[in-house]
């Protein structure tokens, strides 16, 4: 399924690339994520928990950030399984500076969900898929602009595992 | 208590054709009917499949120790031991892709075995199947017909280029003569989508090895035929003898995709083998609708070359079938099923054809209730729709022009078909008038000036039944069939034994699936013995041990009416025939001056010299010195029946598919819903000729659930994949099936023109508007539509679909 939006941030460009880059402020991020860790550069392994109507459960996860053009563009190559089945897919992020400061995120995604989740779950795959993506984006909102305010603290943003349909 | 009438007929009145109730009903509708999940075994243990959730990919590793090591965990099959204890599956086309009982090297369809798991109970199972870790690398995977031929398209089988597992080509009559004589041309190109009849019973298999005496004991709802076992029995490379193959009496639906069951027997064999144990597998439901078998989807190009008074004079026509991952028996059937029977209700004297069997990343396919017939009549009688269109003919008359007349009977198609017998032009004129055609025209005009979208649809099919196993040869060209052992046949066995006190027993092996074979059974022994149905019993069990059976033993193809009925009536008259030598015996007269009432035989033209049945039964049994002096002990009569119309194809590729061949006549009204694209039936007339009606009763249950599958593949069903090949009909939520709700009334005529092919006149009827019905559903919709510029090309006719046609047409600047 496709997945594209646009997320305006007040935080200026460098920051949300920061952030952007920033495995613990992913992690932080990323809806039902449970652990992430570096394997290598620019991939990281992580484990993600998330449920598509009744089927829940882990997967594991490898991200992979390429074609990298700070602090404007990069590809972010997602590729993992579970026992619910899998995920992949792919999609670039593009950052663009405005005017007045801030800075506006567009992404453009393709991503799969196959196995008992995609076969049980479909009616609600992609409404779940957006929902996650919204919420990801706007943590990472929440995340850059505190780290404006206060740029020593880490982002002040509640453990998101439990908080799934 | 007694499932029987009282006995209140007249005199001479027969039990067929009355409205017997189901002896089987009380049993069913108690909770005691015995199928498949209420068989145990000693020392059972379950099964659960682990299945590829990828469309398309390898397989690398597979590790299973951490689910062999998970209490109660009896042993794991994979892929690559079952190609090491197995052949692939033999299968009607050459080269032939290898087709085991689970993937070896590569999946090729969501939800292809590629492990078993064999445990105390199925929970365990079930969560060792979680501990199994492969390591699949996805490929890049097709789905569309179209896609799977192109030029870069994924290669599913080394051995299958461009992903086509058959293709051939047919010409029938003189095509050169016909196309010069037309006036017009009229194309069509039709989608018939993919789906299953979703028995409610789901698959089930119990499996025993036993290693002292090498044979397999299997017990399980396989629906025939006994292709199956012999195709079982040379995968596991055993003699046929060494499978016994029990299928028990009771069967919840069936419908053509329990055919498809087989390779599950195989993998159950195996994993009873590898494991040591009797195994059990029962598929669930969410197995069932992504990996066991649908009917094939179809694109279709047709044209008819017609005159302008409305006569078509040939037709040429290019279906392409899919049979998803792998190509399996009876498939590539689906192309080559219906072939006797191609030109439908018409004369129709040329046919050029070109048939193509291809393969995707979608789930495997069987015969579905009509196999294929649904398919052909679809875009077949929508072409009759388009030429009538063309033509400014009415639907109804262009229909009625081109029927065979019913002087034509016994009549043989083009293709090779000999229609037994039938009255397609009466029995449609009586659908019309029940409908009252002409005023529903009528009033159709002044609803469509009010702007309601009204459409009236027809469908006049033939129904074949009793498949001639013959027509799988049509996939090999004659050349290539000459070089190999001919097949042909459509054979039934019966037998009928009477006790010492006179009461009748028949052991049968029809494998009946719901459809009522023991009460019809005991209607038709009953009228050749002249005694009543509740003096029969039955037992039906398909045995391959302990029955007489064939190849082409089971049900399916409404095969029992015509082709079991038959078996039935002979073995009760060889019973009779003994029976009556044995009272001429005892009476001192001759056989044929001898008759019998329900009690006794008699000498015709002096009753007073009489014996009672019981009495001549005794003898046979208990004073076996008493029999005449050439004759056998034992009272019983086998029936080993076989149609005379089932041979093998000519050298032309003309064959006869079927050997019975009924008539169905739609004609049934919709309206569409502009705001919601929802359609409402508001008055249907189906016609079915059928020969002999057995028993009314079960008749009208055969065309309901024919109507309600018809509804189902016309508005609802289709089993649904995303372009990487994910299914996305894995659950009812998805995957919709009509319910009681959407079913409507339906005004059903019987015409009774009686089969000379077998004993009662009989036909099948089993298929019924589930082939025909689709077709009917779509130009009755095209009807609606056809004031918004709306072609239907397409099923399944959902409120969605309808919908955005309605929009599309709307919108587009030439509305």
């Amino acid at each position: 399924m496709k997945l594209q939006g646009e997320v305006a941030f007040e935080a200026n460009r460098e920051t949300v690339w920061d952030a952007l880059n920033n495995p613990e402020v992913i992690a932080k991020c990323l809806p039902g994520c449970e652990s992430m860790e570096p394997a290598g550069e620019d991939v990281f392994e992580a484990v993600l928990k998330f449920g598509v109507g009744p089927i829940t459960g882990q997967y594991r996860v490898t991200l992979k950030i390429t074609d990298k053009n700070p602090p404007q563009t990069y590809v972010l190559q997602v590729d993992g399984s579970g026992k619910p089945g899998f995920v992949k897919g792919q999609g670039s992020i593009k950052l663009q500076a405005q005017d007045g400061g801030g800075a506006v995120l567009r992404y453009d995604g393709d991503l799969q969900i196959g196995g008992l989740a995609a076969r049980i779950g479909q009616r609600m795959i992609g409404t779940i898929s957006k929902q996650l993506t919204k919420q990801f984006f706007s943590r990472l909102v929440e995340a850059a602009e505190s780290t404006t305010e206060d740029s020593q603290d880490s982002p002040q943003i509640p453990h998101p595992s439990s908080n799934f349909p | 208590m007694t499932t029987m009438p009282p006995a209140s007929k007249q005199a001479g009145e027969k039990w067929v054709g009355r409205s017997v109730p189901r002896r089987e009903d009380l049993r069913l509708l108690t909770g005691r009917g015995r199928f498949i999940d209420d068989f145990e075994l000693p020392q059972l243990k379950h099964a659960a499949i682990l299945r590829s959730p990828y469309a398309h990919a390898e397989i690398g590793e597979i590790d299973v120790h951490a689910a062999l090591e998970l209490p109660g965990v009896r042993g794991v099959l994979t892929g690559r031991e079952v190609a090491a204890m197995s052949r692939p599956f033999a299968v009607g086309v050459s080269p032939a892709p290898k087709y085991y009982a689970s993937a070896v090297e590569r999946a090729r369809f969501v939800g292809e075995p590629v492990a078993v798991v064999v445990a105390d109970d199925r929970y365990i199972a079930e969560d060792a199947l979680e501990l199994i870790e492969v390591d699949y690398r996805p490929l890049p995977a097709v789905v569309d017909i179209e896609a799977a031929m192109a030029a870069d398209a994924p290669q599913l089988h080394e051995e299958c280029p461009n992903n086509i597992y058959s293709q051939r080509e047919f010409v029938y009559g003189d095509m050169e003569s016909a196309k010069k004589e037309a006036d017009r041309v009229v194309t069509g190109r039709f989608l018939f989508p993919k789906y299953g009849s979703t028995p409610i019973e789901t698959y089930g298999v119990i499996a025993s090895y036993d290693p002292f005496a090498d044979q397999y004991e299997i017990w399980s709802n396989y629906q025939g035929p006994m292709v199956g076992h012999a195709l079982v029995a040379q995968a596991l490379g055993i003699a046929e003898n060494r499978l016994r193959w029990i299928i028990p009496t009771d069967i919840g639906g069936g419908f053509g995709i329990k055919t498809g069951l087989y390779p599950y027997i195989a993998l159950m064999a195996m994993a009873s083998k590898r494991c040591g144990v009797p195994v059990k597998w029962i598929e669930d439901r969410q197995e069932h609708l992504i990996a066991s078998a649908t009917g094939t989807d179809r694109l279709t190009e047709m044209e008819a070359y017609v005159k302008s008074d409305g006569t078509i004079l040939a037709l040429k026509d290019r279906a392409i079938d899919n049979t998803g991952g792998y190509i399996r028996a009876p498939e590539p059937g689906c192309a080559y099923r219906s072939i006797g029977n191609h030109t439908g209700a018409y004369q129709i004297r040329n046919l050029e054809r070109e048939v193509l069997v291809v393969g995707t990343n979608k789930c495997l396919t069987a015969p579905n209730r009509g196999y294929t017939c649904q398919h052909l009549y679809f875009s077949l009688e929508r072409m009759m729709d388009k030429v009538a269109a063309e033509l400014d003919i009415d639907p109804a008359e262009i229909r009625l022009r081109n029927f065979i007349a019913a002087d034509q009977f016994p009549y043989k198609t083009a293709t090779g078909g000999l229609y037994d017998s039938g009255d397609y032009a009466a029995a449609f004129r009586l659908a019309l008038q029940r409908f009252d055609y002409d005023n529903m025209r009528q009033w159709q005009k002044e609803a469509r000036a009010e702007g309601r979208l009204i459409g009236i649809g027809l469908a006049t099919v033939v129904e074949p039944s009793v498949t001639n196993i013959a027509y799988v040869g049509l996939a090999k060209s004659y050349l290539e069939r000459r070089k190999e052992h001919p097949k042909s046949g459509s054979g039934e066995a019966i037998m009928v034994k009477m006790d010492p006190l006179g009461k009748v027993h028949v052991i049968a092996a029809t494998n009946p699936q719901g459809q009522g074979h023991d009460t019809v059974i005991s209607q038709v022994v009953a009228d050749q013995l002249g005694i009543l149905p509740d003096d029969v019993t039955v037992s039906n069990v398909l045995d391959t041990h302990q029955r007489l059976t064939s190849i082409t033993s089971g049900s399916y193809s409404s095969r029992f009416s015509s082709a079991g009925t038959t078996a039935v009536v002979l073995a009760t008259q060889r019973l009779k025939e003994k029976l009556f030598r044995i009272a001429g015996h005892l009476l001192d007269a001759h056989v044929e001056s001898l008759q019998n009432d329900s009690h006794k035989i008699f000498v015709r033209e002096q009753p007073q010299r009489s014996i009672e049945i019981r009495h001549v039964a005794g003898t046979a049994h208990w004073n076996q010195s008493g029999l005449p002096e050439d004759m056998d002990v034992g009272l019983y009569g086998v029936g080993f029946y076989n149609m005379p119309t089932s041979e093998p194809p000519t050298e032309f590729d003309q064959v006869n598919s079927s050997n019975t061949y009924g008539f169905i006549a739609e004609v049934l009204m919709v309206e569409i819903d502009p705001e919601t694209g929802a359609l409402q039936f508001l008055k249907w007339v189906s016609a079915h000729d059928a020969g002999t009606v057995i028993n009314p009763l079960l008749f009208e249950g055969q065309l309901q659930g024919g109507v309600a599958h018809g509804i189902g593949g016309a508005i609802f069903e289709e089993t649904a994949y995303d372009e990487n090949g994910q299914i996305l009909t894995g659950s009812f939520m998805d995957y919709l099936v009509p319910t009681s709700m959407e079913i409507p009334e339906v005004d059903m005529i019987h015409q009774e023109t009686p089969s000379p092919l077998t004993a009662l006149g009989s036909k099948g009827t089993g298929e019924a508007s589930a082939m025909s019905a689709p077709a009917a559903i779509a130009n009755a919709v095209a009807d609606a539509l056809r004031p918004l510029g709306i072609e239907v090309n397409e099923l399944p006719l959902s409120p969605n679909r309808i919908w955005h046609w309605i929009k599309d047409a709307q919108s587009s600047p030439s509305q």
